[in-house]
């Protein structure tokens, strides 16, 4: 992922949050990503620090979850990860569902001043 | 204080893949998008798509590299329509630069079915959506078949593999079902083409999928 491209995108949508909220000052950001086009916390979080100009953005924290993709019982909720592949539920014998999560990147939440 | 947006970061590009769509929609074009290492041979399957289709379809070719035209010129020898887009360092086509080559082309003929070759890379051009009805995977047996598991976005999001160079096959340790039970492991219903481009073999199914 180009993780520049992904914070001129943050940084857009900060400031358009800013200006729309009023608020003064960005203490963090929660991303969520899809399994397969995940970003470097890191990487990111440097890329961010070097493009923020500002006092309002300057020391935010960034923070990254990845979501995976899940299986999920349509009658009792239980939960599987990836593997194994199942398509009834062992307990309630109901259909399972693959919920796989979108490939976008999205800010989920803000933590602001 | 916590606020919830729920925002998507690139939605620059996705504006663009809209604008995209509405002009395929508007023009009743199919865009296609290969996506594949450089020297899978994404030109090669173009060329020999060119001449399965024949005259039955109206085609028109974007292509896109960091340098030269010699895509383009390939392609162009073929007595189709086609663009060049040469991005001087970025790995991807974004839906912007689409947008614009598809004005480009459009000046020389309606389409029935345009295709994209992007620049050769399995990782980015799957991140940027262009706007297309599908994105083709293309993988040769040369490359070596953990491929897919190692790009798991590109294999994912595809509605279609094309597994190239089966003639080279027997030259080669590629194990072909191993390759195919990775690719269902990330995607279900995407259907597999195993082709060979220099003789055909295996076109008329992948001719049948393109025209559908």
């Amino acid at each position: 992922m180009h993780e520049l491209t992904v914070v001129q995108g943050i940084m857009e949508v900060l400031e358009r949050r800013r200006r729309e909220r009023g608020f003064r000052k960005i203490r963090g950001v929660e991303l969520v990503c899809g399994p397969y086009n995940c970003l470097a916390e890191d990487s990111l979080q440097f890329w961010f620090d070097v493009l923020s100009s500002t006092e309002s953005t300057r020391g935010a924290r960034l923070h990254v979850e990845r979501l995976r993709t899940i299986f999920r019982c349509s009658h009792c909720r239980q939960e599987w990860d990836e593997h194994p592949e199942i398509q009834a539920c062992p307990d309630c014998r109901a259909v399972v569902h693959k919920i796989v999560p979108d490939n976008d990147i999205f800010i989920r939440q803000l933590e602001v001043e | 204080m916590q606020i919830k947006v729920m925002d998507k970061v690139l939605a620059a590009n996705d504006v663009w893949a809209g604008e995209v769509r509405k002009l395929l929609s508007e023009q009743k074009i199919k865009l296609y998008n290969l996506i594949g290492s450089p020297g899978a041979g994404k030109t090669t399957l173009l060329e020999r798509t060119i001449d399965a289709l024949g005259s039955s379809l109206r085609i028109g070719v974007i292509e896109g590299d960091i340098a030269t035209s010699r895509d383009a010129e390939r392609i162009g020898k073929k007595g189709v329509a086609v663009y060049q887009i040469n991005t001087g360092s970025t790995c991807h086509l974004d839906a912007h630069m689409v947008h614009k080559a598809l004005l480009e082309i459009l000046k020389q003929s309606k389409f029935d079915l345009v295709f994209v070759e992007n620049v050769g890379n399995l990782v980015c051009p799957a991140e940027f959506d262009i706007g297309e009805d599908a994105k083709i995977a293309v993988l040769s047996v040369t490359e070596g078949d953990d491929k897919v598991e190692k790009y798991p976005l590109l294999f994912s999001e595809a509605r279609a593999m094309a597994v190239t160079k089966l003639a080279l096959l027997k030259n080669t340790n590629f194990d072909l079902t191993a390759a195919k039970a990775a690719f269902r492991k990330l995607n279900a219903e995407a259907p597999i083409f195993e082709l060979d481009s220099l003789s055909g073999e295996g076109f008329a199914a992948w001719i049948d999928f393109l025209r559908s």
